[in-house]
């Protein structure tokens, strides 16, 4: 069993969390060029939209690329840790692995217990 | 305007001292902008996953964090943020908050004194990636990481202020890996946090987007601030800000 993770996979996971992060706030500035006026006054702001309405239904484009965006980075850091695991895994260095796949599905379940019992 | 600049002001201290950034941006909506709490968690619980994604990355292509610590406490943290989250409906959130603010208070004067500080700031080396150095009390540590995780869940904040004190003061973790740890678990419990709230539609779109765009650049900065910095100044940092977090939770302000 190996006891450290090599470079190649510390810098991989790095690139990967820059390069997903900047790709999901670009769908998040591509929004503003699809609103009119940012409404900034308090109390004013658009009402949070159902996040399942994006793939049901035709909604405006703000919304579609913002919350797209917003997706892209709240789904980063968990397929962030999956490719940990799995390079973990390949490298033999099975306690990174053990820890990363845990976190991941603790996550994903208290997530499940949200929406079973919400 | 003044959300771009909060955004920048909270990504540049959140990633230069590893705690997130939701301590300059949860006041800030609250206290200002009168938004209701719970959105104003969600809104920083989103910008706390985009800032500690950057700083993390860049913290990792330096060699500062250590992995097997960052997903070692990690485990009870997630478990004790889930156990604080149920039980946040049977206790009184504010006074867990005077509680807390009481210990963060010692703490943090804790980490003035020659002796917190000695351990935190000493010279560390950095082997293909991976920081060493040796870690003291692992066992209380992860103890007290779930007791952590468990307060984050109950008051609803990410846990950065409770993982450095932990690390630095228990754990003798040099300040430098426990920035860059404390980003990286920061990240992992604000995302699974972003996640509820997200879902729950406690999120302004208009702010995530004006506060990401301020967060991404004083992340970026911040980082590589926090990379050259010296381990006493950012050391000094840390502590000063977890004081005014707590100061924060004893005079009451969300």
């Amino acid at each position: 069993m190996i006891n450290k993770l090599n470079e190649s996979t510390i810098l991989g996971y790095s690139l990967f969390l820059r390069i997903t992060t900047i790709i999901g706030f670009l769908f998040i500035l591509a929004g503003i060029f699809f609103k009119n006026c940012l409404t900034i006054k308090t109390g004013n702001f658009t009402e949070p939209v159902d996040l399942f309405i994006l793939f049901s239904k035709p909604v405006d484009l703000f919304l579609f690329l913002v919350q797209f965006g917003v997706c892209i980075m709240l789904t980063s850091p968990l397929l962030g840790l999956m490719y940990l695991a799995g390079k973990s895994l390949i490298q033999k260095a099975y306690i990174y692995a053990i820890l990363s796949i845990s976190i991941t599905l603790f996550i994903i379940f208290a997530i499940i217990m949200y929406l079973l019992f919400k | 305007m003044i959300f771009l600049l909060t955004g920048f002001i909270a990504g540049l201290f959140g990633s230069i001292t590893g705690l997130g950034g939701g301590i300059v941006i949860v006041p800030v909506l609250t206290i200002f902008f009168h938004i209701p709490i719970h959105k104003a968690i969600g809104i920083s619980l989103i910008a706390i996953v985009v800032n500690s994604s950057l700083a993390s990355a860049s913290y990792m292509r330096k060699g500062f964090t250590d992995f097997k610590l960052a997903l070692s406490l990690e485990q009870s943290t997630v478990i004790g943020a889930i156990l604080g989250a149920i039980l946040s409906g049977f206790i009184e959130a504010k006074i867990l908050g005077y509680v807390l603010g009481i210990v963060l208070l010692f703490a943090s004067f804790q980490m003035m004194t020659p002796v917190g500080r000695y351990a935190a700031t000493k010279e560390l080396k950095i082997w293909h990636l991976s920081p060493i150095y040796r870690i003291e009390h692992p066992v209380i540590g992860i103890v007290l990481s779930f007791f952590g995780g468990c307060f984050a869940g109950m008051l609803g904040v990410g846990g950065g202020i409770f993982k450095i004190p932990i690390m630095c003061l228990i754990m003798k973790v040099p300040v430098k890996v426990a920035v860059a740890t404390s980003s990286l678990m920061v990240l992992i419990t604000g995302t699974s946090s972003a996640w509820i709230f997200y879902l729950r539609g406690d999120v302004y779109l208009e702010l995530v987007l004006l506060l990401s765009s301020g967060i991404l650049l004083g992340s970026i900065i911040g980082s590589q601030i926090g990379i050259r910095i010296k381990a006493t100044w950012q050391y000094y940092l840390v502590a000063v800000l977890l004081m005014l977090g707590s100061l924060r939770m004893l005079i009451g302000i969300k």
